[in-house]
């Protein structure tokens, strides 16, 4: 494999890592939210998270590349703010990333709070646990299982990207060029035997992290934490 | 030191409520109804857990007024739900600890001392999800307690449990009931708050039918309403004045009935009877498996409120007892006033507390 294919792999590991890290620190209070509010809001903001999920990337990265230009909102505020431009930089490319990944964690984890049983919810809630306490010491040991799965789609689906990566990032080598962005360009450039080998990592990789998750669950280990208390 | 309690709920899709009460502080408060009269409800507005507009104050402490409104976390209010609710990935002493840990007034030893009152040491590490339904009820409670709570509120805690578990907790309540700590007691069993209630509130309907001590509303409801039906008629101030083949007989103004159920002998106690478990006959049957054959004489007989059966009042040496019989029984036997018979009662349905 060449240095080039080499360093896409990492940028794609740091993508994935430093995105799966902020999706979970955003998606978890926020979902625990979602799921305890009946507001017209929480109804809103489920609908824009979902976005994601039908709409084509190109349209995701089209609005954001819009959003972090010169005059848009993104870009208004980076220059006033005298941080660099976004668009076509690694932090850009992991808000795009944060933004079209955000249902995938969000939807588990909801799914996962949601099975708390309200009884252990009302009875810690009388024993004086606020709703961050409800959510730390309750619903997230108790949907461990969802946390996981949020966290592993998460982490999935942003190496998985394509559309977005390349709408806001573009192709700079070791800034935005990712392992599916230099796929591409392989293809483009007819080496397929290029493209073939960093295609294969990418399906080894993803069917360890696949099978070894199925595994731990099958064996119940995160179905059954071990806490020996506070 | 009192509890005040106003709240008013009354919206289409909500259940009904609509409760003034002043209650006495360090007492078990009972409060009786069928489902759905509201007495859940009255728990959650009191916890906080469910948000009902009035008044709520606990030993001179705001919980709620027109201005204000604790949430539930802030009440110094532990509820044990139907359902033990306890941190299933935690141990017993987990759960504790977690109670203990949001308990800002926490004494060391608080853990160690409520273990063992509530005879879980040996239960302390074995996590929560794999105790039994008693077992975790247990935990339940002695975590309520370990947030030391201004007003333990128990919502149908025993509901579900087999029978041995419901003794077993029964006995841990009676303990609660005789410490000082306030509770209000939810439960639609009358034999459960003839044990522990001190002060009972009858619900029906979102509203308060009947409070006060609870001998005296025991005493005020009619033995066809669902209390008394169920509770029957108290006799208290027995004593046992015999044991014999695993059987007492108590006495009471010359009254003798035989029970199955081992009452603590010496001091008074009370027993029921209640109006389904009294047949008559007109001649004392002896070659009978019934072990109480009383010479009985009709006082009354009215309509049960349920077809096809009669209420019959009785007189056994002065106390009053009832028999609730079909109709067709009641011509078959030729019933009414003054006249002359036996009451029969097995003495496996007479029960003691």
């Amino acid at each position: 494999m060449s240095p080039e294919d080499l360093q896409a792999l990492w940028l794609t590991l740091k993508l994935a890592t430093s995105t799966t890290f902020i999706l979970l620190v955003i998606g978890l209070p926020l979902s625990w939210w979602l799921v305890r509010s009946h507001s017209l809001a929480a109804t809103a903001i489920n609908v824009l998270i979902a976005l994601p999920l039908v709409l084509p990337p190109t349209v995701i990265g089209f609005y954001l590349l819009i959003a972090m230009g010169p005059s848009g909102p993104l870009g208004t505020l980076t220059s006033a703010t005298g941080l660099a431009p976004l668009a076509f930089s690694f932090p850009g490319l992991v808000l795009g990333s944060v933004i079209y990944s955000l249902p995938f964690v969000i939807q588990p984890l909801q799914a996962g709070f949601a099975s708390v049983p309200q009884s252990v919810l009302d009875a810690s809630n009388t024993l004086g646990a606020d709703s961050k306490s409800l959510l730390l010491r309750v619903a997230i040991p108790m949907s461990r299982r969802a946390v996981i799965a949020a966290g592993v789609l998460g982490f999935a689906h942003t190496v998985g990207e394509f559309g977005v990566v390349l709408m806001i990032g573009g192709n700079i080598p070791g800034e935005t060029r990712v392992a599916s962005v230099q796929i591409y360009d392989h293809v483009e450039a007819l080496d397929y035997a290029s493209a073939h080998q960093l295609s294969l990592v990418l399906v080894i990789f993803s069917l360890v992290i696949l099978t070894s998750v199925y595994r731990v669950w099958g064996r119940g280990v995160f179905t059954q934490p071990r806490h020996t208390g506070a | 030191m009192t509890i005040r309690i106003t709240l008013e709920q009354q919206a289409p899709h909500l259940a009904p409520l609509s409760v003034s009460q002043v209650l006495p502080s360090g007492a078990c408060i009972g409060v009786y109804g069928p489902s759905g009269s509201g007495k859940t409800t009255l728990l959650r507005g009191i916890s906080g857990l469910s948000r009902i507009s009035g008044t709520v104050q606990v030993n001179g402490a705001i919980w709620q007024d027109e201005n204000h409104f604790l949430p539930a976390h802030e009440r110094r209010a532990a509820m044990v739900l139907q359902s033990p609710g306890l941190l299933p990935h935690r141990t017993v002493a987990g759960n504790l600890e977690f109670a203990i840990d949001l308990n800002k007034g926490a004494k060391p030893g608080l853990l160690d001392a409520t273990l063992n009152d509530f005879g879980l040491l040996s239960l302390r590490d074995q996590r929560a999800d794999t105790l039994s339904g008693g077992e975790q009820q247990r935990v339940a409670m002695a975590r309520a307690l370990a947030a030391q709570p201004d007003v333990l509120l128990l919502d149908e805690p025993l509901t579900g449990l087999d029978d041995e578990a419901r003794q077993t907790l029964l006995q841990v309540l009676m303990r609660v009931k005789q410490s000082d700590t306030t509770c209000v007691f939810v439960s639609h069993s009358a034999y459960e708050q003839a044990l522990l209630a001190d002060h009972l509130l009858l619900m029906e309907s979102g509203a308060i039918t009947n409070s006060g001590s609870a001998p005296k509303v025991f005493a005020d409801a009619p033995p066809t309403s669902a209390l008394g039906r169920e509770l029957g008629v108290v006799i208290s101030d027995v004593r046992v004045v015999e044991n014999a083949d695993g059987l007492a007989v108590v006495e009471k103004d010359g009254l003798k009935i035989q029970l199955a159920a081992v009452a603590p002998s010496g001091s008074p106690f009370s027993i029921r009877v209640r109006a389904d478990d009294v047949s008559l006959s007109e001649k004392p049957e002896r070659q009978s498996s019934i072990m109480n054959t009383i010479p009985v004489t009709i006082r009354a007989q009215s309509p049960y409120p349920e077809a096809p059966f009669t209420l019959v009042e009785l007189d056994a040496s002065g106390t009053t007892l009832f028999a609730r019989i079909t109709n067709a029984a009641s011509s078959k036997l030729e019933l009414r006033s003054g006249v002359r018979c036996y009451a029969q009662m097995k003495a496996a349905a007479i029960t003691s507390f």
